[in-house]
């Protein structure tokens, strides 16, 4: 029972005894020294693992990270919700707004005849201040 | 881009591509492209679909750097293995339901002068083999002894439990060695 457990152990782990469990490492190398049979696996497996590394080799392939870095397209810039906005960008972004709302306004003012109704001069003081005045 | 010399950990670039920073994606591609393609031929067997497999993962990557979470305790390296062993084996799966399309690379990948005739023979049938095992136990074999991550990351990579790994990845050897016998009797028997 037992050396049929370090039988399957060789075959699950391999013939490098660093790959060993460490718990079970000296029984291992005690049994390949004293099992014909353990060293017959042994000695099968071995010649497995060395014929296994000469297969599925795969080729060389130059500048395939290149290749795929050149496939990659760029990232498509979408529109960013104003809570992704970072504070500096949220405040670059309503100055925008107000500077074009006050322009309006001045337009309007003009163009109005010098008058210019309560709730429009309301909304461009508003507007200057970022938006907190309506609030 | 550029970035082949970026010392940052794979995390650190995961974070930088979530950024849209592509240096960050070049020096990723850079560091790993070679280690995974390598996975997606030792599964496809072909040079061509396994550039496709690599390349499309990364693409795919670039677009949509938050599959990756990292708060779910895999390393990257862990889930992009199993990223990749999942569309090389469907495409290897969409290769055999069209058989004229699926009979993989016959080039010889090593045909070095130093290799004799007998040998050659004996490593292409034993590739044959291989190819041959159940899809499990051909990734478990993979990735344990050609990609020699610890049975831990390939039971990880496979979403089985170590007991199950271990299982396939016994079985994986004890049919290969069997066949490697079986190569050996009958070409004994050849020569007799």
């Amino acid at each position: 029972m037992r050396k049929q457990m370090l039988e399957d152990l060789l075959m699950l782990h391999g013939t490098n005894p660093q790959n060993w469990p460490a718990d079970m490492r000296a029984s291992m190398k005690t049994c390949l020294k004293s099992s014909p049979r353990f060293a017959a696996d042994y000695a099968a497996l071995a010649r497995l693992e060395e014929e296994l590394k000469s297969c599925l080799r795969a080729p060389a392939v130059p500048a395939l990270a290149a290749r795929i870095i050149a496939a990659t397209p760029p990232l498509q810039h979408t529109y960013l919700p104003p809570q992704e906005l970072g504070g500096q960008e949220r405040g670059l972004l309503a100055a925008c707004l107000a500077g074009a709302l006050v322009i309006g306004a001045v337009i309007g003012y003009f163009i109005g005849g010098g008058t210019v109704d309560d709730s429009l001069s309301r909304l461009a003081t508003a507007a200057l201040y970022g938006g907190r005045a309506l609030i | 881009m550029s970035g082949a010399e970026d010392k940052r950990s794979d995390a650190a670039l995961m974070a930088g591509i979530a950024a849209g920073e592509q240096s960050a994606y070049a020096a990723l591609v850079s560091r790993h492209s070679m280690r995974f393609f390598r996975l997606a031929y030792r599964l496809t067997g072909r040079h061509e679909d396994a550039e496709d497999v690599v390349q499309d993962a990364f693409v795919q990557l670039w677009r949509a750097p938050h599959m990756w979470d990292p708060t779910h305790g895999s390393l990257f390296t862990t889930w992009f293995y199993q990223v990749i062993s999942n569309r090389a084996l469907s495409l290897r799966r969409q290769a055999a339901r069209h058989p004229q399309e699926a009979l993989g690379d016959i080039v010889d990948s090593q045909c070095g002068a130093e290799e004799t005739l007998n040998a050659k023979h004996r490593r292409l049938w034993l590739e044959s083999r291989i190819r041959a095992l159940p899809e499990r136990q051909k990734l478990a074999l993979v990735l344990c002894f050609y990609e020699e991550l610890s049975n831990q990351d390939a039971a990880e990579v496979m979403g089985i439990g170590i007991k199950a790994l271990q299982s396939l990845l016994m079985r994986a050897k004890a049919t290969l060695r069997e066949d490697i016998n079986s190569f050996d009797e009958l070409k004994a028997g050849g020569q007799g």
